[in-house]
């Protein structure tokens, strides 16, 4: 096969320029490489590497924040709704949010609500939705405990993990680019991408390296805060310890919690921060004068 | 060909080079003070704005010695600016900036109107039968803000952020 060097430039060229609105409206790269003269063989080769790129291109941050809010109904939807409590909210809210502004993806807004769940759990959809279940708040011994949970959330948003498996996805390949446009005019698109995600957020977890990933960033966001750099690894060695029912909740999401804390000690850095915050006193008042009680 | 070829690079290198500018960062709170020292305990010099543009000069540990184009220099705390400009929504700091007085979170009921799920996800939410109240309650999670004032008395009392010992 012999392929001219002028054509395939202006091809690969026009694949990287082209807007991604114009490539939405369905850009026919066979064709237009039929009328550069290039074989149908060829044209074939570049269109399937073309759709290879625009699936693996970048999601912007509304889609983003689009797939996050729906997965967010799901979330409250399937676990048991919002636990109402001002106080505590506010407090989860004043954590999270300092935490995300110490993270590497400080520039988009974040949102922090608590699951009215007893299992103890925690999720994060794309796009900044932080979730924490009432059920492991009664576990956390200490703030630094809970901003070590919640940067483990906001790991997973800054590293864009959930939306990193959708790149695997069948449903993908079906769309010329992942628009605002292209998820309201197709529901039943949107509708797979929102199962799927479901499916790996709720259900299965996220792969392993993620996770481990998560916990090394999580404790690093938190301890630039000035928390205690080992209070993360303390919760998930308390709470491997726990007799109860392994295939809920964190256990069924997450990989073993001693697995956790092992690769956590042998990652963690240093720590940067000589007087580590463990902020105990203050967690445990919170709770007490939100009327929770703990485990 | 090669003219061709040369031509193409260029391109490239345009494309991905384009708003590159590692001395460049930008304020990534509401409001944020420049200091005449790298301490929480320096003098303002000026305040800064969300999404403004400022020249990084120099570091010492944890604070930025920024300059803004005015000419203002002055310290700043490192987590308050960022190298990329904040995904803004000028409602939602408008609604802020009215507030600034008020405790704690904003939730007040005028907040929905302006900010809320994204249309897309709402509609898709209803068309899988989701229940108003779940809706809702994404669109609360959506409106809760912090209010600066509120925030640097909690990161004082605990001695976080820029309150830590020692940096």
């Amino acid at each position: 096969m012999r392929v001219s060097g002028l054509p395939v430039l202006l091809v690969l060229l026009l694949t990287c320029l082209l807007p991604p609105a114009v490539q939405a409206q369905g850009f026919n790269l066979k064709e237009l490489g039929k009328q550069l003269g290039l074989d149908e063989k060829t044209g074939n080769l570049f269109d399937q590497s073309f759709n290879t790129l625009r699936a693996l291109a970048p999601i912007g941050y509304e889609e983003e924040r689009a797939l996050g809010g729906a997965l967010a109904v799901e979330a409250f939807q399937r676990f048991g709704g919002p636990y109402n409590n001002q106080r505590l909210t506010q407090y989860i809210t004043l954590v999270g949010t300092t935490v995300a502004l110490h993270s590497d993806r400080a520039d988009i807004p974040y949102y922090f609500a608590i699951l009215n769940s007893p299992h103890p759990n925690a999720f994060a959809t794309p796009g900044g939705y932080v979730f924490v279940s009432i059920g492991l708040l009664r576990l956390l011994g200490s703030e630094a405990e809970l901003a070590g949970v919640l940067g483990h959330e906001i790991a997973h948003i800054s590293r864009k993990h959930a939306l990193r498996t959708l790149q695997r996805s069948q449903v993908l390949h079906r769309v010329s680019q992942l628009t605002l446009s292209v998820l309201d005019k197709d529901p039943a698109i949107f509708d797979r991408l929102i199962n799927e995600l479901s499916a790996k957020i709720f259900d299965q977890g996220l792969d392993q390296n993620m996770e481990l990933e998560a916990d090394r960033l999580g404790t690093e966001y938190a301890m630039r805060v000035g928390y205690q750099s080992t209070a993360l690894a303390r919760f998930l060695v308390r709470l491997s310890q726990r007799q109860e029912r392994r295939h809920t909740g964190l256990f069924q999401t997450h990989p073993d919690p001693r697995t956790r804390a092992r690769h956590l000690r042998q990652v963690a850095r240093a720590p940067d921060a000589p007087n580590g915050r463990l902020l105990a006193s203050r967690f445990k008042r919170v709770l007490e004068k939100s009327g929770i009680r703990r485990q | 060909m090669r003219a061709a070829i040369r031509v193409g690079m260029a391109a490239l290198l345009i494309l991905f080079t384009q708003g590159v500018d590692a001395r460049t960062v930008y304020v990534s709170r509401d409001r944020a003070a420049l200091l005449d020292s790298h301490s929480v305990s320096g003098a303002v010099v000026g305040q800064v704005k969300r999404g403004q543009a400022l020249q990084l000069i120099k570091k010492h540990r944890r604070w930025y010695f920024v300059a803004t184009d005015r000419g203002l220099r002055g310290w700043i705390y490192r987590y308050k600016v960022n190298s990329n400009p904040p995904q803004t929504d000028a409602n939602v700091f408008a609604l802020l900036g009215a507030s600034s007085n008020r405790e704690a979170i904003s939730e007040s009921p005028s907040a929905s109107v302006i900010r809320g799920l994204n249309p897309v996800s709402e509609r898709q939410a209803r068309r899988r039968g989701r229940s108003r109240q779940v809706i809702e309650a994404v669109k609360r999670m959506e409106q809760r803000r912090i209010v600066p004032a509120t925030l640097e008395r909690f990161l004082r009392q605990g001695r976080l952020a820029e309150f830590q010992e020692g940096l």
